[in-house]
């Protein structure tokens, strides 16, 4: 339970306008590997969904073997995270980037590699829906405007935001973040410049699909319980996210994750049951009109 | 006729084009030159409807062709060729001429297939008729391109700058080609570019274009004796040569 | 020469191949069922190579790649049942399927502005929303919601099967007139660079409208067939997005822009999907995945350049 009716009906808009807020941070970090992956190798991961329910069936089993909270089960999912992102630079990425028409060869690939990992996982892991407990917290929930708010809820929050400063201190300061940022800004340039574009290509799908392993690990607490086949909603989910902000730039991510959080949480008010259908809806419009995206026109800047 | 009237396009700040007129006969050659960014190119994207102007008319067969959509304007015989050729790289020479033919503006009681055949020995593209575009060089990519454009036989074909990167017997092949398919065709032929020799070998009238606008119109020598256009547009290196 | 026309010189080298093979393909097709008789499996080979080829038409002539291309499917076969759940008669029913698949098309129709990522995930998130509305517990009296479609009044496998063999047929000959007419030349010069099309006098939107329009009929009546075949289905069973992989891995693996590749595609890749199936079933989608993973980064145009480079046929 996201929260429960504490005293007395509160104001339920205001309330779910500030979850909207605080869920929209996650759902920002979420997205922000796919938006970084496509922003410097225009790679449409069309298989980010999968990575998500593979990091959270891992969380799940350090659970279930060894009694690791998510908190702590970060410590492994996070570098084998980056080294499997790193693994698909090699194995798919530096091939199809080669190709003619690489945009479309490769978002046909990503689509297979996304059958791939959900019928393996299927394979491996079963059928059946599997959850992390709630309680590895002190506290499970706190009141909160005439609410109860769960602390989980809290704490993916707390972290989504130390990732994604994380993030763009990386794009911002770092040698590493700045050659990302002049590859996304301007390739042709920066080949001239003598970047070594490869290197800069695996460290960037290995930072992207680590921070969408963080998001993972706590999918199932705001994204439902974790089974194979889930990783294709998740990745649409996420696809509307960078689209709402501006495909191709991180920055807009963040804000694309709270308009996303927004939306989902007033239409579970007024319109349950049709919070997906709107989202979809509401994405194709947006594509349509403001290909863009709502913060349009500075594509491809931080 | 072809008749622009206070045409004008703005990129941004920027005014690629600001207010040309400017009148094309029938059955006439002219060039347009000038230095980069003097807005030819924007010219003819936006004769052929590829741009779209931001104000100013453009009047053709005495009809207003400002909000027909480039394949309409294409359809009445208006047509180009591109600075850097592009022709149909999947598909085969004789398909891109054919592709020209499918939206011929005048017949001439031709069938598709003879008008096909006689733009590809006009062009000595015979040889070359079953392999795809994407296997050929830029010359003979420069040549499928307006193989494509004169098949459909247009009243006006704009040919933006064919000249750049070619040997001087090149130029001449070139120049006499565009002379006699301009006079057999019986198309008015409009070539913008900036390679003096070729515009020289043309022997036409010259538009001269500067910072969106025409600013001068003559004959060769007119042109490349005005000292005020051989220093803005020619450069210092024409004036002294 | 006219638009629609076909040009039976200029692929007359390849046509009599062509139509021994396509022959012998009907022949298959009206033989095969009494020699094994697994009806399941031929219904489903032919309301598939229906599915592929209606693809190919979208994906092989202009380039497009709808991977939410299953809610063609989807949606005719849920204007099949809703018509005969409503007693329409089963022929308008069947129409009201492709007719329901093409009100979709229409719908979709802005998306064709969109180019590569834009469009795949613009397409993607097409599907889900379709699929979200016609499963909507609140549209129960229409769609009858995630309860799922019954047709099995109208139940009667060999109409069907027969029904499916017509749909090939024609969709067969439509893919021919656009592999061979002037029509189809300007969409694949479309499909090269649109903008020299436009100056060339061709109706980009247009052509790439009826190209699109026409194959969202195709995969709605072979959806309708499909699910008039099973009989019963659930939103899930046929909005499911197998159906766009199947259209997509079949269509590369035969050759994109043929007649023949999409058939060869279909009819060896899901013959080897049920034997695989068959004694290993939790493998095939497995083997699927990988397959389009390595088709498309070692040989994206297919059996279609096998055949150009050592047989020296260029495959109609």
């Amino acid at each position: 339970m996201l929260f429960t009716i504490t005293h007395r009906m509160g104001d339920l808009l205001l309330f779910s306008i500030v979850l909207g807020l605080i869920t929209g941070v996650y759902y920002a970090m979420m997205a922000l590997g796919l938006n970084l992956v496509f922003g410097v190798m225009k790679i449409a991961n069309l298989a980010h969904g999968d990575f998500i329910m593979l990091s959270a069936y891992t969380a799940f089993w350090l659970y279930f073997f060894f009694g690791v909270s998510p908190i702590f089960s970060l410590i492994i999912v996070i570098p084998v995270f980056f080294v499997l992102g790193i693994v698909v630079y090699f194995a798919m990425i530096r091939q199809l980037i080669k190709k003619e028409e690489s945009e479309m060869t490769s978002i046909v690939a990503f689509f297979g590699l996304s059958i791939l990992i959900e019928s393996s996982a299927s394979l491996a892991f079963g059928n059946s829906y599997r959850t992390l407990p709630v309680n590895f917290l002190k506290f499970t929930h706190i009141p909160f405007l005439g609410f109860s708010l769960s602390t989980v809820i809290l704490l993916m929050s707390v972290i989504s935001i130390i990732v994604i400063v994380f993030l763009f201190y990386w794009l911002n300061k770092t040698k590493y973040g700045l050659n990302v940022r002049a590859l996304m800004a301007n390739e042709e340039s920066a080949r001239a410049y003598g970047l070594n574009i490869g290197m800069i290509y695996a460290i960037t799908i290995g930072i992207g699909i680590a921070i969408t392993a963080i998001a993972g690990v706590f999918s199932p607490f705001l994204l439902g319980a974790i089974y194979p086949s889930e990783g294709g909603i998740i990745t649409i989910i996420a696809f509307s996210i960078i689209i709402i902000g501006a495909l191709g730039n991180p920055a807009a991510t963040v804000i694309g994750g709270l308009v996303y959080g927004l939306v989902i949480n007033i239409t579970n008010i007024y319109a349950p049951g049709w919070s997906y259908a709107v989202t979809f809806v509401i994405l194709v419009v947006i594509i349509l009109v403001r290909p863009n995206g709502l913060v349009g026109g500075r594509l491809r800047e931080i | 006729m072809l008749e622009l009237r206070g045409i004008r396009k703005n990129f941004g700040k920027l005014a690629a084009l600001n207010d040309v007129n400017l009148e094309f006969k029938e059955n006439e050659l002219i060039a347009i030159i000038g230095p980069n960014g003097a807005g030819k190119t924007t010219l003819i994207n936006v004769i052929t409807g590829v741009l779209k102007e931001d104000s100013g008319t453009i009047r053709y067969l005495h009809k207003e062709i400002n909000v027909l959509p480039a394949y309409l304007r294409a359809r009445l015989g208006i047509n180009r060729t591109f600075q850097i050729p592009k022709p149909f790289s999947n598909l085969t020479v004789i398909e891109n001429v054919r592709i020209g033919a499918l939206f011929s503006n005048d017949k001439k009681g031709q069938t598709m297939e003879e008008e096909v055949e006689r733009v590809l020995s006009l062009l000595r593209l015979k040889s070359l008729a079953d392999k795809p575009a994407k296997e050929l060089n830029t010359e003979q990519k420069k040549l499928v391109d307006l193989g494509r454009a004169l098949v459909s036989r247009p009243k006006f074909l704009f040919m933006d700058e064919m000249g750049a990167g070619l040997a001087e017997e090149e130029i001449l092949t070139l120049s006499n080609l565009i002379r006699g398919i301009q006079k057999d065709e019986g198309v008015s032929v409009v070539y913008v570019g900036h390679v003096m020799k070729l515009v020289k070998q043309l022997q036409c009238p010259i538009a001269v274009f500067s910072e969106g606008s025409p600013i001068f119109q003559g004959s060769y020598d007119e042109v490349t004796s005005n000292p005020a256009i051989i220093k803005l547009y020619l450069g210092e290196r024409y004036a002294q040569s | 020469m006219g638009l629609w026309e076909v040009d039976c010189v200029r692929f007359s080298k390849q046509l009599r191949t062509s139509i021994i093979l396509i022959a012998l393909l009907l022949v298959f097709y009206l033989v095969a069922p009494y020699l094994y008789p697994n009806r399941s499996f031929f219904e489903t080979l032919l309301v598939l190579t229906i599915l592929s080829l209606s693809f190919n038409i979208v994906y092989g002539f202009t380039g497009y790649m709808p991977f939410g291309y299953a809610a063609f499917f989807a949606i005719g076969a849920y204007g099949f049942g809703i018509g005969i759940v409503r007693h329409f008669g089963l022929v308008s029913s069947f129409l009201l399927g492709g007719l329901a698949s093409l009100a979709l098309g229409l719908i979709f129709v802005p998306m064709l502005r969109l180019r590569g990522a834009y469009f795949a995930i613009a397409n993607l998130a097409g599907f889900e929303g379709a699929y979200y509305i016609i499963s909507n517990q609140s549209l129960t009296f229409i769609t009858r919601g995630p309860y799922g479609i019954s047709v099995s009044s109208v139940y009667n496998p060999n109409i069907t099967y027969a029904v499916s063999l017509l749909l090939l047929v024609i969709v067969i000959v439509v893919t021919y007139i656009v592999r061979t007419s002037n029509f189809g030349l300007a969409l694949r010069a479309i499909k090269d660079d649109p903008l020299v099309a436009s100056i060339s006098g061709i109706n980009v939107g247009l052509y790439r409208g009826v190209a699109w329009l026409s194959s969202a009929i195709f995969a709605g009546l072979a959806g309708g067939a499909y699910g008039w075949y099973i009989s019963f289905f659930y939103p899930s069973t046929v909005f499911s997005i197998n159906y766009s992989l199947f259209a997509i891995l079949f269509t590369i693996f035969g050759g994109p822009g043929t007649i023949i590749g999409p058939i060869i595609g279909t009819t060896t890749l899901y013959s080897l999907y049920q034997a695989v199936g068959l004694s290993y079933p939790l493998y095939s989608t497995l083997a699927f995945g990988a397959l389009v993973v390595v088709l498309i980064i070692v040989l994206p145009e297919g059996l279609k350049k096998i055949f150009r480079k050592y047989l020296k046929w260029e495959m109609l």
